[in-house]
């Protein structure tokens, strides 16, 4: 079922297979910081949670930029 | 403090609600699962390690719990909504599965944890204030270079990491 699409009330459409790779992805960045940190590795949620559990629009706004908007070259 | 309650209330005192994010997610926003897993992640694997797995199978546990989000996001109910409440449903659900597949007896979810582990608890709890503390502290510059770094590699201010790294290892010397 990995190819399934999932359908939302709008019309729009998450893929799981995409969104599972997706997460994958962050959880194996997010071990991989840790060990640069020099943290054990059950630190790296802690650090996940550090680096993506805020949306952009919840960040402190850096200089020159109108609060909400993202900055240049963010990837989020 | 109980860990499960203090990493919860810690989830659930960022501004965007759980529920705003599932609801966000279930229309298509990629970025809406990530910081549901960037806050959840953790929790679900302490809350397994917690009811005595072992730290790789309860990273399982969690997968598999977010793996189930992914694939139940379309029969999420936008009202009145479940919330956090929904997802540690499923999260319990996937414990309950991975007992039941041992041919184990899951321990009570209401367990005091902390009389369970005491130092252990309270060193993790200290570290995961240090890493969002001290994440959190940085300029958002400095933010966004971490956020945007390639594991290995310094990203594009070879200086912000570093003066994260410093900065957690100040709050959490250990």
């Amino acid at each position: 079922m990995e190819t399934e699409q999932l359908a939302s009330p709008i019309g729009t459409t998450v893929k799981p297979a995409e969104a599972k790779t997706r997460l994958r992805q962050l959880r194996d960045a997010a071990k991989a910081t840790t060990e640069d940190l020099g943290l054990p590795p059950e630190a790296a949620p802690a650090v996940l949670r550090a680096t993506h559990g805020k949306l952009a629009n919840e960040m402190p706004p850096q200089e020159g930029t109108p609060a909400g908007d993202k900055p240049a070259g963010s990837a989020r | 403090m109980n860990l499960q309650t203090a990493v919860v209330t810690s989830a659930e005192g960022a501004s965007a609600s759980v529920h705003d994010l599932l609801v966000r997610f279930k229309h298509g926003d990629i970025e809406a699962l990530e910081i549901l897993f960037a806050r959840y992640w953790g929790p679900f694997v302490f809350f397994a390690v917690r009811r005595g797995v072992t730290y790789q199978e309860a990273e399982d546990i969690a997968q598999d719990a977010f793996d189930a989000i992914i694939k139940s996001i379309a029969s999420y109910r936008e009202d009145p909504g479940g919330g956090a409440s929904w997802m540690w449903t499923i999260c319990r659900r996937k414990l309950s599965h991975f007992f039941r597949d041992r041919g184990r007896d899951a321990p009570p979810v209401d367990v005091d944890v902390e009389a369970i582990h005491g130092k252990d608890l309270i060193k993790e709890w200290e570290l995961w204030e240090c890493a969002i503390e001290s994440f959190a502290a940085l300029p958002l510059q400095d933010q966004t270079s971490i956020r945007n770094r390639m594991p290995g590699d310094s990203g594009p201010d070879p200086h912000a990491f570093g003066r994260w790294k410093t900065a957690l290892h100040e709050c959490w010397p250990s």
